[in-house]
């Protein structure tokens, strides 16, 4: 059936950005706007390409790609916290960088195409039950971790301390500082861990692409920007946004099985996930990022 | 709506006029955090080419030759450095306004399509001078309208300027693909040439630098006179500054906004008409190395200032054209350029050499 | 009794650049005492407490707690030894709740116990330990000031401070909370607590003050014990001279075609708390109109309303006649209304430009100050000059950056770039907040010369010794309502201070509606 093949494509399209989109709203909602989500992206694709390649199996290029998102992480931090560069002037640098690092090095380090992907498995039972079974029971062991890293993100950011206090660096750091929190710290902790997740959201797309190419994320970084915010950081709404995406995206795979648009060019096809992401970013008018995202902070007792 | 107000207050124990404290960085001197940023990259670079089997010292020449090395390689620099002048002026207006525009890679690709359409497009019968003027401000209108939709769309809705520029460079993109595969194809992956007379001519003999480059200069003029002459342009800055005060003393906040983004859409715009008239003569794939981009470090480096944006423009473009040199030599790929230039912006950024100034009023 | 000083600060010196905030100031508090800090704005008060909170790192001197010496490098260790301060702004995260509020930076980030049930309980059995009646589930957002500032002090009496610092804790309360602030003070002192106050207002010294630190220019000029000072003594030490007085306010002839009319304004009408809800008065020509309220109640979404700024939700306004209501800010300019708004570095000025271009600004918005789309810079500059001068703007440099400018000499700026406008209406919101009293003084008679020359102000205040000063009537405002007007003879303090905290006087004056007093 023309709409389950759809929607079940569109779930393992989705991944990528749905990782991603978790690592951004980590970062968000501690104060930090990561523009680089593309690159940090890029990377953790490139590193699994690099682990595949160097005969580790997708499981290494996982293990390359968590440590490829910790590396990614401490950098950014140092920038965008410590330093208090501009954060996103700094995204932007960081992600042509990225683009830069991983073409000149996939030349050299990236052996050719052996498609390389999580081991599917269906879940017994689930599985059958028509529709949603295809759906979203029939995929990769990143695809079912991704799902249940939801209540997991939620529980972080509202069920913890750490979640309270980092929430609070994103409102209002100055009265975080006053209650005698760290701030950066803080922060050092979410761009650290967010870029891990946004990383792994990279091996979902290698592994859903089947191979590495130059500017392999094509803006699915981006998209996952807009879906955080469209979601208003909630974890259970980034799913559905997400979900909203990964058709957009896949209807340009299955255009030819849905009438008219199966006439409409391929070259203008891609653009459909670009133009629902704007349509829905005027539609969802009220968004607005917590007061201090984005906005570097300096410690009242570290000022000169 | 109310902006959150509390989030707003001055370190406690600043005297009232006294800003709140200085860099972070220390009191170090901008040249001693200047050279360490230029240390940092050389190092960085060179640790890069030697891991890939290139002898520094080698690479170094090579990107001298490729970029200064040779009067050829001079003009293709300035070319490059046209370019990245108006992508660079794309960036830098709107900045000025506290406008993120980060779509001028987009505004270069719609403002290239539609020169070449035109180009190709435009009656036979018309004398080349007046096609080529209508070309080049197509080109221009094209980016402004890739400008327009995120200020109005951020004017109206309050949409998110960062997000809707980056879409539109993928629609951009995939228009200039769509044009090279479906509106103008031609035998080899780019679009069809555009016919010699209605190119820009040549300028300097031994040399690839036709008339665009000229085009550059005027449009950094015009974005000297607009910046610091004109009523708008005051109005700019003074929106960028601080949005808030603009309002209420009676500036039309909204249409500043979306003029800020048309005009550095217009730019951006520009720098697709050079590429396609004065320097490939079609819409090449991939012809541009995140030109649009670059032209936001370019505006940085530039502080925002137009007319420091020749310089900043010439060295990012030596950069570009010294790692042409450096894969011509070495056969290292040319994107290692990117790297260079996006460690150096990095490096100057973390040393807080450029920085971006504007209240910290939240928005 | 003498005891060893709980907090002993020596030498203390703090300078930001060029700037020396404070210079070698010595102050000391003894355990059980309320003292006061007082001293003009810009004396350096906020400064010295900051440094004994651990906000700010001093350049020179000592800190010392009882007998020890201690260096705080960050607010935490403050808190650890007992130090807690409520800063004027409070520092709340409004979308929080108080049982968040109050635990926040309580426990370690690594404390995998995170119940909000029992975090709730255990906060709210803290309020009642404390005497205080607070709904600990409410967000920071809902709630009247005066409560988010027992919540501050809550989260540091929940925190096991013992000593309390205060940074202007009265500046935007009323009479009655006032009150009520200083008898829990007076209790928590009598409970072996210390308590720091820090102020500029006299009045309240007397009536709190243990002990007296006079903080003049960043070094302290006396210290007092209770008995040994009185309000002349004090003003003299804070200034170092006496200043004329005002000449009172003669209360403007009725009768005459109001400039500024409004009738059942209605703005943000969502919320319970800053919003309008249905507010009408008349502005005549020659007088001062003072609006008074605790902040928090509306005033700032009347003042944005009547820029121009803030949608209005119903109701209507007209200025000099005409209906100017949802007019932009340009419009409003034109038909002779100028706002001097509360927030001077948000809406005032545009700190990173120089001096002539933000007394230009309306005129650039304008064009009258361009030709054929270019600014005039030079006549810029001059007019620019012209205004400095007759301001006494110091530096009066058309090139300075204003925020380089002192607070008062920021708000000279302002004040001459709108009335430069020479409007018939000029909306003023607290014009003097966070000013020495030198600038407070001259803002205070540019704003009755405007009054005197037949036109009209209206004045949004939270100072009620200025609106006493200069309204010739008062209107009270209470979550967006006015429960009570009238002229300045006629006001009696009793009811004022009623109204300010909810109570409508029976008489049924303004709006008449009985509102019962829930957040005394």
């Amino acid at each position: 059936m023309i709409v389950t093949d759809v929607f079940s494509l569109g779930v393992a399209l989705m991944i990528p950005m749905l990782w991603a989109a978790y690592g951004e709203t980590l970062m968000e909602k501690a104060g930090v706007l990561n523009v680089g989500i593309e690159g940090v992206m890029l990377v953790g694709a490139f590193s699994a390409a690099l682990g595949v390649s160097y005969g580790g199996g997708i499981y290494a290029g996982l293990g390359f790609a968590i440590v490829a998102g910790l590396i990614s992480g401490a950098v950014l931090a140092l920038l965008y916290v410590r330093l208090g560069t501009d954060q996103i002037v700094t995204g932007i640098m960081f992600n042509i960088f990225a683009f830069g690092l991983t073409t000149t090095l996939a030349v050299e380090y990236v052996t050719a195409t052996r498609v390389t992907s999580f081991p599917q498995f269906e879940i017994p039972g689930l599985a059958e039950i028509p529709f949603f079974g295809d759906v979203f029971f029939s995929h990769n062991v990143l695809v079912y971790a991704a799902f249940l890293a939801a209540p997991l993100v939620f529980y972080v950011l509202h069920r913890t301390w750490y979640g309270l206090y980092a929430r609070a660096s994103s409102e209002y750091p100055r009265a975080a500082e006053a209650a005698g929190l760290d701030v950066w710290r803080l922060r050092y902790a979410a761009v650290v861990a967010g870029c891990v997740m946004t990383s792994i959201g990279g091996v979902a797309l290698f592994s859903s692409s089947g191979g590495f190419v130059s500017g392999l994320t094509d803006g699915r970084g981006f998209i996952a920007l807009a879906i955080v915010i469209l979601a208003r950081w909630n974890p259970y709404w980034i799913v559905a946004a997400s979900l909203l995406f990964g058709v957009s995206e896949a209807l340009q795979f299955q255009a030819d099985r849905l009438g008219p648009l199966g006439d409409v060019p391929p070259d203008l096809l891609v653009m459909i996930p670009y133009v629902v992401t704007i349509l829905a970013v005027v539609l969802a008018r009220a968004s607005r990022y917590p007061p201090a995202v984005g906005v570097p902070y300096r410690p009242s007792s570290k000022a000169s | 709506m109310a902006t959150p107000r509390e989030a707003v207050h001055p370190a406690p124990g600043s005297p009232p006029g006294v800003p709140p404290a200085a860099s972070l960085r220390g009191r170090s001197s901008p040249l001693v955090r200047l050279l360490i940023a230029l240390a940092a990259t050389v190092a960085i670079f060179s640790a890069l080419i030697a891991a890939l089997g290139v002898n520094p010292v080698d690479a170094f020449n090579a990107f001298w030759d490729g970029s200064v090395g040779s009067k050829f390689s001079l003009g293709q620099t300035v070319m490059i450095a046209s370019l990245l002048a108006c992508t660079g002026l794309a960036a830098a207006i709107p900045f000025q306004a506290h406008l993120w525009n980060v779509g001028g890679e987009g505004q270069l690709w719609a403002g290239a399509v539609a020169a070449v359409a035109l180009a190709l497009e435009l009656p036979d019968g018309l004398p080349d001078w007046l096609a080529i003027t209508i070309t080049v401000l197509g080109a221009c209108l094209a980016g402004a309208l890739w400008g327009f939709i995120p200020g109005i769309l951020k004017a109206t809705v309050n949409a998110n300027e960062v997000i809707t520029c980056l879409m539109l460079v993928f629609i951009g993109i995939a228009l200039g693909n769509y044009a090279i595969s479906t509106l103008f194809p031609s035998q080899s992956n780019q679009t069809e040439s555009v016919p010699f007379e209605r190119l820009l001519p040549n300028i300097w003999e031994g040399t690839l630098v036709t008339a665009g480059a000229l085009l550059a200069l005027g449009a950094v003029l015009i974005a000297i006179v607009l910046m610091t002459g004109t009523s708008l342009g005051f109005q700019i800055r003074a929106v960028g500054l601080n949005r808030n005060t603009a309002r209420i003393s009676g500036m039309r906040t909204g249409r500043v906004i979306v003029l800020a983004m048309v005009i550095g859409g217009a730019f951006g715009g520009l720098a697709g008409a050079i590429a396609v008239l004065g320097i490939n003569g079609a819409v090449v794939a991939g012809f541009s190395a995140n030109f649009g981009f670059l032209g936001i470090a370019v505006a940085l480096v530039a502080r925002l200032k137009p007319l420091w944006i020749v310089p900043s423009a010439l060295l990012f473009a030596a950069l570009r054209t010294g790692s042409s040199g450096l894969q011509a030599q070495t056969g290292i790929s040319a994107t290692v350029g990117e790297i260079l230039v996006t460690v150096l912006v990095i490096m100057l950024l973390a040393v807080g050499v450029i920085r971006l100034r504007y209240a910290e009023a939240a928005q | 009794m003498a005891s060893v000083p709980a907090v002993r600060m020596t030498g203390i010196t703090k300078a930001y650049g060029a700037t020396v905030a404070n210079d070698g100031v010595d102050f000391e508090l003894i355990p059980g005492e309320i003292h006061v800090l007082l001293g003009e704005n810009g004396a350096g008060k906020t400064t010295l407490m900051g440094i004994l909170f651990g906000m700010v790192i001093p350049d020179a001197g000592e800190v010392r707690l009882g007998d020890e010496a201690v260096s705080f490098g960050s607010p935490q260790d403050a808190l650890d030894r007992g130090i807690g301060m409520v800063h004027q702004h409070f520092m709340l995260v409004q979308d929080f709740t108080v049982a968040e509020n109050v635990v926040l930076g309580s426990v370690s980030p690594f404390d995998l116990m995170f119940r909000r049930a029992a975090i709730e309980g255990t906060v709210a059995e803290a309020a009642e330990r404390f005497d205080m009646d607070i709904d600990v589930g409410a967000r920071i957002r809902d709630l009247p000031i005066d409560t988010q500032q027992r919540v501050e002090i809550l989260k540091l009496l929940y925190r096991g401070a013992r000593i309390l610092i205060l940074d202007e804790p009265t500046s935007s309360l009323g009479p009655a909370q006032i009150e009520a602030l200083f008898s829990g003070l007076k209790q928590l002192r009598d409970a072996g607590h210390s308590i720091v106050m820090v102020t500029h207002k006299l009045g309240e010294v007397m009536e709190l003050a243990d002990r007296v630190t006079v903080l003049k220019a960043g070094r302290s000029a006396t210290t007092v014990g209770k008995g040994e000072f009185d309000e002349r003594s004090l003003a003299r030490a804070m200034t170092g001279h006496d200043l004329p007085e005002l000449p009172p306010p003669t209360g403007a002839e009725a009768g005459r075609e109001p400039l500024l009319r409004v009738r059942d304004l209605v703005v943000h009408a969502g919320a319970r708390l800053h919003a309008v809800h249905g507010v009408s008065f008349d502005l005549h020509p020659g007088e001062i109109l003072g609006v008074a309220g605790v902040e928090g109640n509306g005033q700032r979404e009347l003042l944005d309303a009547l820029a121009g700024v803030s949608a209005i939700e119903a109701g209507n306004v007209e200025v000099g006649g005409r209906d100017m209501t949802g007019a932009s800010p340009r419009r409003l300019r034109e038909a002779g209304l100028s706002v001097i708004h509360e927030d001077r570095h948000g809406w005032g000025l545009v700190l990173d430009m120089s001096l002539a271009d933000n007394l230009g600004l309306a005129e650039v918005a304008t064009g009258a100050a361009s030709s054929h789309g270019f600014v005039r810079r030079r006549r810029l500059k001059a007019r620019a000059r012209e205004l400095l001068e007759e301001y006494d703007v110091r530096p009066a440099n058309p090139d300075a950056l204003a925020l380089s400018l002192s607070g008062g000499n920021q708000q000279k700026v302002v004040l001459a770039r709108e009335l430069a406008n020479e409007p018939s209406v000029l909306i003023a919101a607290n014009p003097a907040s966070g000013l020495d009293v030198g600038a407070a003084d001259y803002v205070h008679r540019r704003l009755l010369d405007v009054s005197k020359e037949d036109r009209a102000v209206l004045l949004i205040s939270h100072d009620l010794d200025e609106l006493l000063k200069l309204s010739d009537r008062i209107l009270v405002l209470h979550r967006g309502r006015i429960l009570y007007q009238a002229p300045i003879r006629e006001v009696s303090m009793d009811v004022l201070a009623m109204a300010m905290a909810g109570s409508a006087p029976s008489q049924g004056n303004g709006d008449g509606a009985a509102v019962g007093s829930e957040d005394m």
